[in-house]
């Protein structure tokens, strides 16, 4: 029996699918059976950023409306063992189905899967509403900004209302040297306003948007801080304990150097 | 002897059941003659209550009756008494305190003194429920309204776009970064103090007032700070001038 996590954030373009797409390939790479089910329907993207797009011959509306069976409409990623995506219908709409019909999916996915992940879209209406009743656990996403954190800490209190009682936070696109001149929050003061646990920091990178655009998640470049970041990530999620990444790794080896034998 | 004894028997094994039937009874006596009047004496005035559910012809037929009619009515003759008319909720127009003054002009030792809404007890129990402290916990988050009557003391946060309302005063141990507004049926002696007071906005009774953001970091002069309302304006005040500026509303030790 697997466990369901809904990926969510309230905010819009905070990172909620490269998100989902990493922690897919992360914990496949771990060796664990996993399904990613993309809940945006009518506006499907999870496909494009994990490079499937001209593989999906059924989608998730079908499977609701009994047109295949689950099996049918995932679509294995061949440079993982067992990763799946279900994707979502790009002609239908968020209405199209019902909290339960998705629920019924998730309940026979997890017969056969260690995790799925599911893709909220942004906002709080239905498919929101949808994605979250689905899931047994949560993930919020935000990025360091006040709007972002603002969204995710009314997301926190409809999870409350909706039964999923501790979601665990992820922040996203942190720029680490605007937090350090105080330019944009830090992570302790995102934690302190949201107040629940962290699962992770994912620095700010441009490879992120260049690996999105190729369809190629970011985590497969095993050298970026993005990468490792996901992977702890990956890991924690599994219940391992990961020490936080330290992003202070950008001060120069010389400087590191004298600071050694004092000169700076 | 023998029914004697037979009713008792069943008495003893219907006990419930004649207990049921007895209280529905009295109920009943109750719902049909609902008295109109209930008169109190209190250590410096007669209290008359007149119930403000029933209609105001009917109270002054009662109140005649008690007055005159009632076998008791002699109860009234003797030194002179003063008599406070509490109405209720009623509205009583002139015409109707005539009549009221009237009845009582009658007994030329009963004195009308005054013409209350409520009566002590029930504006002591109102001023109790307003001064009692509510305890919350929890973090109030974007989205989520808290509100009470009486005063607030929130154990947590209040994160940006969440709101705190309370009739009484607020008290916030913890930050407050969303709306708090005290007093908000217009209480205007309310006050909000917070461990950290950086709210969106902040209003005390009809007063709104947006505060200046602090910069981040934090500036410590939100720390343990209140506001109140000072010639219709909302003021900062470090906590511990709130027994200077609102004595009233805590107990000092000596």
């Amino acid at each position: 029996m697997g466990e369901s996590i809904v990926i969510t954030s309230g905010k819009g373009g905070v990172g909620k699918s490269t998100t989902t797409i990493n922690l897919g390939v992360g914990l496949a790479l771990l060796g664990k059976k996993v399904c990613m089910i993309d809940a945006d329907i009518g506006l499907r993207n999870l496909d494009v950023l994990i490079g499937l797009e001209n593989r999906i011959v059924y989608d998730l509306v079908d499977v609701v409306e009994s047109k295949c069976t689950v099996e049918k409409a995932l679509i294995r990623d061949k440079r993982c063992p067992e990763l799946y995506l279900l994707p979502a219908a790009q002609t239908k709409d968020k209405t199209d189905i019902s909290s339960e019909q998705l629920q019924r999916v998730v309940i026979a996915l997890k017969e056969t899967f260690d995790y799925i992940l599911i893709d909220s879209p942004a906002g709080i209406e239905a498919g929101f509403k949808h994605a979250v009743l689905s899931a047994d656990k949560a993930i919020i996403v935000t990025t360091p900004e006040n709007p972002a954190i603002r969204d995710a800490d009314r997301v926190v209190g409809l999870l409350d209302k909706y039964n999923i009682s501790s979601p665990k936070l992820i922040i996203n696109k942190l720029h680490v040297h605007m937090a350090r001149s105080g330019g944009l929050l830090g992570v302790d003061e995102v934690v302190a306003v949201l107040s629940i646990d962290l699962l992770g920091v994912v620095p700010d990178s441009d490879a992120v948007i260049s690996a999105g655009h190729l369809g190629e998640p970011i985590i497969f470049e095993k050298t970026t801080l993005v990468s490792k970041s996901y992977r702890n990530i990956a890991k924690r999620i599994q219940g391992d304990v990961v020490p936080l990444l330290s992003f202070s790794s950008s001060v120069s080896f010389f400087t590191k150097i004298k600071k050694l034998i004092g000169v700076v | 002897m023998l029914i004697f004894g037979g009713i008792y028997f069943c008495a003893l094994e219907d006990k419930i059941a004649k207990k049921r039937s007895f209280r529905s009874e009295v109920l009943l006596v109750h719902k049909v003659k609902r008295s109109a009047i209930t008169i109190k004496g209190t250590k410096d005035a007669i209290l008359f209550i007149l119930d403000d559910q029933i209609s105001f012809s009917s109270i002054l037929e009662e109140l005649e009756y008690k007055l005159k009619h009632h076998k008791a009515a002699s109860l009234w003759e003797g030194p002179l008494v003063k008599v406070k008319i509490v109405v209720g909720s009623r509205k009583l127009n002139m015409a109707d305190e005539h009549a009221l003054y009237n009845l009582f002009s009658n007994k030329k030792n009963m004195v009308v003194v005054d013409v209350l809404k409520q009566t002590p007890l029930m504006a002591m129990h109102k001023e109790a429920e307003h001064r009692d402290v509510r305890v919350m916990n929890g973090v109030i988050r974007s989205g989520q309204v808290l509100s009470c009557t009486g005063h607030m003391l929130l154990l947590g946060d209040v994160n940006p776009g969440g709101v705190i309302k309370s009739t009484g005063s607020i008290y916030v141990l913890g930050a407050i970064k969303g709306v708090a507004h005290a007093g908000f049926k217009g209480d205007t002696s309310a006050v909000v103090a917070a461990s950290l007071l950086n709210p969106a906005q902040l209003c005390i009774a009809d007063t709104i007032a947006a505060l200046p953001r602090a910069s981040l970091p934090e500036q410590e002069v939100y720390l343990m700070c209140f506001a109140y309302l000072r010639e219709g304006q909302v003021v900062l005040d470090k906590l511990s001038n709130l027994v200077k500026i609102r004595p009233e509303l805590a107990c000092v030790f000596d």
